[in-house]
């Protein structure tokens, strides 16, 4: 249960955070605050597969919940993206990013089972989303009006960057270094997208608290 | 978290050096990420100061730009005002001469000319005092106290209002420029009350102890002075409050509806 704590402090922050200032947030970030619940629901599922299958003594994978996390988390993602810009033109964009996130995803499943977890997929979200998150973290910071405070959508797109850019050397290898060693990669995976996830959504919880402040 | 048993005894299994490059890849990814992140926000102070530099210059552009209204504005006064005392005067001068040689050719006539002589003395006699307070070089040598004397009269000739002026004026901190600029918004000012207010009186109290003050007030039908500001038929009242600004006096306008209006024009000592 400490473990459990431990690991998902932060994201618990981040919903109490989004869900007490929701009705405050912009529809922007209101979206960006599901996708935390998201997360959070992801973490959960992931934990009760896995105690599922340690109690009955099945072979432990949850990766598949992983399969249908990422879909969601990148549909709610570039959604929210398509809120903020709130133009035919970068809809376009956004729609062309989530129909290429969709097929890499459908094909490499497709490929190699919906068991393993689609890093490809997971990689070509992470493209998507920094290309797209990268314009909302220029605007934050560029276009800000007197008196020049930065925006909260800084925060919060700046931890999606750092959590999507910095996971693509681990998550391109991560099939690599499971079949290299399953322990070896459960420490890489704490090291690299724990840590990466906590900050996104310690980020994530800043936003919804300037914006409510505001 | 496994243990780190686990990890050293698969550490030493496995190569280093992919290990290491994907922790190093990942680092030098963050890197990048907080590098770009500045680099924004050096292209927005960059923006901001280029922002504040082109404000500086079309403020100092505008307030050129204001110089020059103004100056052109006294020299067009100036010129309107000789005009009235050389040209048109000269012709009134003419004409009541001609008046009293009719009167003296013919005695019978006196009753009859006798009005049109008083309206021909009160014309001279207002268009003296309109010259005087349109001629810029006049007002700047009697000075401001003199100046709104002279408004005082002619409007008190013309009737339109009861004026009450107080004065305690010695010229100490005003110089001739800011003295003409608070002349010139003082007539706007009486403009206003004359054609908008319909006061039946108007106050005017000067003095220069312990700091410069101006104010005027009438007791018209008032109105919402920003709700005037915003409209677009508020041009007197922005130039009361431009020239103001040139002349680097407070000013300060409070009015509502039914109310009348008061005007304060004050030096402030840090304006100095």
């Amino acid at each position: 249960m400490l473990q459990v704590i431990k690991e998902s402090f932060i994201l618990f922050v981040a919903c109490g955070v989004g869900g007490y200032s929701f009705k405050e947030l912009n529809g922007f970030l209101k979206i960006s605050c599901f996708q935390v619940v998201l997360g959070m629901v992801n973490y959960a599922g992931a934990r009760a597969v896995t105690i599922y299958q340690k109690s009955h003594d099945l072979p432990l994978n949850n990766q598949w919940v992983f399969n249908i996390y990422i879909l969601l988390e990148c549909g709610l993602l570039l959604w929210a993206g398509y809120v903020y810009f709130n133009n035919k033109r970068a809809g376009r964009y956004i729609i062309a990013g989530f129909v290429i996130f969709l097929v890499i995803y459908v094909y490499q499943l497709s490929k190699q089972g919906f068991l393993l977890f689609a890093n490809y997929a997971f990689l070509t979200e992470g493209i998507v989303t920094v290309s797209i998150y990268i314009f909302i973290l220029f605007g934050s910071v560029v276009k800000r009006q007197p008196p020049r405070r930065i925006k909260p959508e800084f925060w919060l797109s700046l931890g999606l960057i750092m959590y999507f850019a910095g996971n693509v050397p681990y998550m391109g290898l991560v099939h690599y270094f499971q079949k290299l060693s399953a322990d070896l990669n459960t420490l890489l995976f704490y090291f690299i997208t724990d840590v990466l996830g906590n900050l996104r959504y310690l980020m994530a919880a800043i936003s919804f608290w300037l914006y409510a402040k505001q | 978290m496994p243990n780190n048993n686990i990890f050293k005894a698969h550490f030493q299994m496995i190569d280093y050096d992919v290990v290491i490059t994907i922790i190093l890849t990942t680092l030098l990814i963050l890197i990048l990420i907080a590098g770009i992140t500045i680099s924004f926000f050096m292209v927005s102070r960059q923006r901001a100061n280029q922002q504040i530099e082109l404000t500086r210059a079309r403020l100092k552009y505008e307030k050129e730009l204001r110089k020059v209204e103004g100056e052109l504005s006294e020299q067009l006064m100036q010129h309107f005002g000789q005009e009235l005392h050389d040209n048109i005067g000269h012709l009134l001068t003419c004409l009541r001469l001609e008046v009293e040689n009719r009167k003296l050719d013919n005695p019978q006539l006196c009753e009859v000319l006798k009005s049109a002589d008083h309206y021909l003395e009160e014309t001279s006699v207002q268009l003296r005092l309109l010259s005087r307070s349109l001629n810029t070089d006049y007002l700047a040598n009697i000075g401001l106290n003199e100046a709104i004397q002279l408004e005082v009269d002619r409007q008190k000739n013309l009737k339109k209002f009861q004026i009450q002026w107080e004065h305690n004026y010695s010229r100490n901190e005003i110089d001739k420029d800011q003295e003409l600029i608070i002349f010139r918004i003082f007539q706007e000012v009486v403009n206003n009350a004359i054609r908008h207010s319909s006061a039946r009186n108007l106050c005017i109290l000067l003095k220069d102890y312990p700091y410069f003050e101006l104010i005027i007030k009438d007791d018209g039908c008032g109105f919402k002075v920003q709700e005037t500001l915003d409209s677009l038929r508020s041009s007197g009242l922005r130039n009361i409050i431009k020239r103001s600004e040139i002349a680097k006096i407070n000013c300060k306008i409070a009015s509502s509806p039914g109310h009348g209006c008061t005007y304060i024009l004050r030096k402030d000592q840090e304006k100095t």
